[in-house]
């Protein structure tokens, strides 16, 4: 047998040796493996050394940890146990209060309001000044507004004045005779009701004028110094102090 | 459930230990990934098959191993290695006491060096005696790569020159007694 082929036929062996420890080489494959093995001083060898090997693995120590490690672990299990029993009971507690004392509770419970009337409290402590000061001023223009203002509220005066019938004896003489007196008087009543609707259809248009170009051009310039005081303000606030 | 949680601490202790005992060179390391498998198992004890319990061990322990070396790499390795030294002085346990024989001292760096999952497979089924069937629902392996894995483990053991030597060592004074 060529060199070569002993050099495979032993590896060939020697892949088998671990399924022969473990008894799972049998028949055929078993005889021709203890058969190469007596006759092979070097598969010998090695099957030696993996029993050997086999065999201190096998006696190898088993770790194991302390008792210590142990009881911390029951303590950790136990802890958690009593942490949920806790919380369930908080939580249990806390839905019977919330149904004796919800909305009080509540009050207490948003730290946000508190910090919104903080915020307000600041507000009108650091605006206190200018805040008086723009309530006076829109308080005069205001005042000024109404005094320039058409009278609604009060009666106006009549732009044409109502025809009174006078169907005295010296009229009645001047009315062609034509025309009945009654016919002229139901006519000076109709001519009167035209003259009142004229009267209210122009003192509806005198005050939608009044409020397009006196009213709202005076809030809107109100509003906007209003607006360009708070700006300034902020600016002021951002810019820090110089 | 806390007695049976504590049945299973005493049950399954041993193997949980053992296989990251020979994964990490400390002990100290392996304990805590004992721990740590352990809390595990109590987070999730309700969810678990039970009659699957040791297979979910080893593979949360085995997981646990695989975590931990990948963020021992990121940390520097010479502080790692002291902690390493003092954690190893400080723990005389019949574990290290066993250790002192040389074979079995170079046995188990050679089972450490081993990569994954040739030391997991070797050290469940060789060192711990465990069951293909566990090895496989652990691992999520078939029977057939398990086997695979085996001896190619067993051949990289056989190839490690440190243990060949320890042999040669061991066969000549037993021919020379002889």
């Amino acid at each position: 047998m060529s060199q070569s082929s002993e050099q495979t036929q032993c590896y060939a062996m020697q892949l088998q040796i671990d399924t022969f420890l473990d008894g799972e080489l049998e028949g055929e494959r078993q005889l021709a493996f203890v058969g190469h093995v007596a006759e092979c001083g070097d598969c010998a060898h090695e099957l030696r050394y993996a029993q050997h090997l086999y065999e201190s693995v096998l006696d190898l120590p088993k770790a194991d940890f302390s008792d210590a490690l142990v009881d911390n672990l029951v303590a950790i299990s136990s802890q958690k146990r009593v942490h949920q029993h806790e919380r369930h009971e908080r939580h249990e507690g806390h839905e019977e209060h919330r149904g004796k004392t919800g909305a009080l509770a509540e009050t207490f419970r948003q730290p946000s309001r508190v910090g919104f009337f903080a915020q307000l409290d600041q507000f009108f402590r650091d605006r206190l000044p200018l805040t008086i000061g723009f309530a006076a001023l829109s308080t005069l223009v205001i005042a000024v507004v109404i005094v320039m203002a058409p009278r609604v509220d009060n009666a106006p005066q009549p732009l044409v004045a109502e025809v009174t019938p006078d169907l005295s004896a010296e009229n009645a003489a001047m009315i062609p005779a034509a025309f009945d007196a009654a016919e002229v008087r139901m006519a000076l009543e109709e001519l009167n009701t035209a003259i009142d609707y004229l009267n209210r259809v122009s003192r509806q248009t005198e005050t939608m004028i009044g409020e397009r170009f006196v009213v709202l051009p005076l809030q809107q310039s109100v509003n906007s110094s209003l607006r360009r005081a708070s700006f300034s303000g902020n600016e002021d606030r951002q810019a820090g102090p110089i | 459930m806390q007695i049976e949680f504590q049945q299973a601490i005493e049950k399954h202790r041993q193997r949980v230990v053992t296989l990251a005992r020979y994964s990490l060179r400390s002990a100290a390391d392996a304990d805590d990934i004992a721990q740590e498998v352990f809390v595990k198992l109590w987070q999730h004890w309700p969810k678990i098959d039970h009659d699957k319990q040791l297979p979910w061990l080893l593979r949360v322990t085995h997981n646990a191993i695989i975590d931990f070396v990948r963020r021992r790499k990121t940390r520097n390795e010479s502080i790692d290695d002291a902690v390493d030294v003092e954690a190893q002085a400080a723990e005389q346990s019949q574990f290290e006491a066993l250790e002192n024989n040389q074979l079995t001292a170079s046995l188990t760096d050679a089972i450490r060096q081993l990569d994954d999952p040739f030391r997991s497979i070797f050290v469940m089924r060789d060192v711990q005696g465990l069951s293909y069937a566990d090895i496989e629902e652990s691992l999520d392996m078939n029977a057939s790569q398990v086997k695979v894995y085996l001896h190619r483990a067993r051949r990289k053991l056989r190839a490690d020159p440190q243990l060949r030597l320890r042999f040669e060592e061991i066969n000549s004074s037993g021919d020379d007694a002889v």
